[in-house]
């Protein structure tokens, strides 16, 4: 019987040949070439590789200014996700509360700035927060005589793009969990004399807690590796992971050191967006210790 | 409670005033009549839209950019059902390793793929064109997306519908063409819409392969964005915002937003 619907089938063994050919040649490859980069001194552009060597690597890392980077860049995106979850949680309970026309009508303002260029969205964000802008002049409204105001190149300005950038993909995530908390668990929580904020933190927010989790680890993932929004909001004054990588590849031409970094920078991403993989085995096992303790003691 | 009520449709109405605050001011600001971009807009002028249906460099560049994105997103479609249609069929441990392999080109960070591009790509300087390499790259960079909205509808599919197919004498290539992939039309049209934009809006990979034959509309934006501040990229911008508006609506009214997050 099987063998009858191998002979069926028309998906053979080259359907995931040929793109695992392509996806090593165009993806993989490059990635590990730069990673044996990393590990060699740079000559300069088109030059043969020096001797091996991990001063790329102890170069950052016994630099205090890279690991400030590091941290700020983890820290602003942490912040910026915070935000999100605070925002965009209420507007997806009501999103997903509601039906018919409102909602789609809804569902595509949250969506649409994600299928406006990232560049004009900067953009927007330009001619917001800089001086002559719409935040100029709403704080002139209320201090007339005040100088020109203006957020470009702060840390505020490149959170304010995080968020923006992050907050559809939150609210999007966050749609589903709350939608499958039947309301009829709510109502049951308000007969038996719960207020509304009683049943939220006790009820809803507890059953919609793997949702917060999964979109804060997207959003997390998403901001850190953001390029566009610290180049274009920061004017150049902000110096993230990604920013310096670029300034390493493009202005200083030293592609071993950038390398390194990307290394660095790609070590920490992925620890940071699995901690609650991390955390699941470690509950996992702590629990089949206990369990096996519990056999002995029980022997 | 009603306090609680009021409170919280005012915190909502400030969250989308938020989310669509920079693409108002972008749509304001391209009929002032001043030459740097000011608000509030002053005056009224639609010369900016005029500028911008004369201006070459951004008509070129627009389409390059379609270009670029036609290319890779029929190469990663292909591929992308190809890997989804063997992942349906196929079970066991390799398929989980096969699985993360295919996903990695969205869990790194773009930055790091474009270093590793960047690098890689030196060493076939004359080989390949610009052109071609943006094309491969971005197809590599999308598949993630075809082969999970694919799956997301294979995973629907009564496998039944086949058999019925091939007990009734097509041949199974016959029974792809004409059963299976029929199926799967949205999650393939999905995929591919959600590419092209991926691809069209691409603006990490590119400033890393700078060339001046190729400068994609993102390009373009920040060049000009970086050179001068004028109304006339508000008035492109605006274009393209109606554009994702209208796209926005039909992609809503066929497919549905929410599929595709």
């Amino acid at each position: 019987m099987e063998k009858k619907r191998e002979n069926w089938s028309y998906v053979n063994k080259w359907y995931i040949i040929i793109p695992l050919i392509f996806l090593t040649i165009v993806f993989l490859a490059p990635l590990v070439k730069m990673f044996y980069m990393s590990f060699f001194e740079f000559q300069g552009v088109g030059q043969d590789l020096g001797a091996f060597t991990l001063k790329n690597y102890l170069r950052f890392l016994t630099d205090g200014y890279y690991w400030k980077v590091l941290g700020l860049s983890v820290l602003l995106s942490f912040l910026s996700c915070i935000f999100c979850v605070l925002m965009g949680y209420p507007v997806a309970y009501k999103i997903a509360r509601m039906q018919g026309r409102m909602k789609s009508v809804l569902t595509v303002i949250v969506v649409l700035p994600l299928w406006v260029s990232i560049t004009v969205r900067m953009f927007g964000w330009m001619s917001v927060l800089s001086e002559n802008g719409l935040l100029d002049m709403l704080v002139h409204v209320f201090n007339p005589n005040g100088d020109p105001v203006s957020v470009m190149g702060t840390y505020v300005s490149v959170l304010i793009g995080l968020i923006h950038c992050g907050l559809p993909y939150m609210i999007m995530i966050l749609i589903g969990p709350i939608g499958n908390v039947s309301q009829n668990v709510e109502e049951a929580s308000y007969v038996f004399g719960a207020g509304f904020w009683r049943t939220f933190f006790k009820v809803t927010l507890p059953l919609t807690f793997e949702g917060i989790v999964s979109g804060f680890i997207l959003c997390f993932a998403l901001n850190t590796a953001a390029f566009v929004v610290p180049v274009m909001l920061g004017s150049g004054k902000i110096v993230v992971m990604t920013t310096l990588i670029y300034q390493q590849a493009t202005y200083v031409y030293d592609w071993g050191f950038a390398a390194a970094i990307s290394v660095i920078f790609l070590i920490a991403a992925m620890v940071l967006t699995n901690l609650d993989k991390f955390y699941g085995i470690w509950e996992k096992s702590r629990k089949k210790r206990q369990m096996r303790e519990m056999q002995r003691i029980g022997e | 409670m009603n306090i609680t009520k009021l409170l919280g449709r005012i915190f909502r109405v400030m969250v989308y005033i938020f989310l669509l605050c920079p693409l108002v001011t972008v749509i304001c600001t391209a009929f002032s009549d001043t030459n740097r971009v000011v608000f509030p807009p002053k005056g009224f002028t639609l010369e900016w839209f005029r500028q911008a249906a004369q201006s070459t460099e951004f008509i070129h560049s627009f389409f390059i950019s379609i270009q670029i994105a036609a290319v890779s997103v029929i190469i990663a479609c292909v591929l992308g059902t190809m890997v989804s249609l063997y992942f349906w069929k196929t079970e066991g441990r390799a398929k989980a390793i096969f699985e993360m392999i295919f996903l990695s080109p969205i869990v790194v960070p773009t930055i790091i793929s474009a270093v590793a591009f960047l690098q890689y790509y030196y060493l076939f300087g004359n080989v390949l064109t610009t052109f071609w390499k943006l094309c491969l790259t971005y197809a590599a960079i999308e598949m993630p997306y075809v082969i999970r909205t694919v799956t997301a509808c294979l995973v629907g599919l009564d496998a039944g519908f086949e058999e019925a197919s091939l007990v009734l004498g097509a041949s199974p290539v016959k029974t792809l063409f004409k059963v299976t992939l029929p199926c799967i039309k949205t999650g393939i049209v999905g995929g591919a819409v959600f590419s092209f934009f991926v691809a069209f809006d691409e603006a990490v990979i590119i400033m890393f392969m700078r060339d001046a034959r190729y400068v994609t509309f993102p390009m373009r934006l920040y060049t000009y964005i970086t050179e001068s501040f004028t109304p006339l990229i508000s008035a492109i911008a605006t274009i393209f915002i109606i554009f994702a508006v209208i796209i926005i609506m039909i992609v809503e009214k066929t497919i549905g937003l929410s599929k595709l997050y």
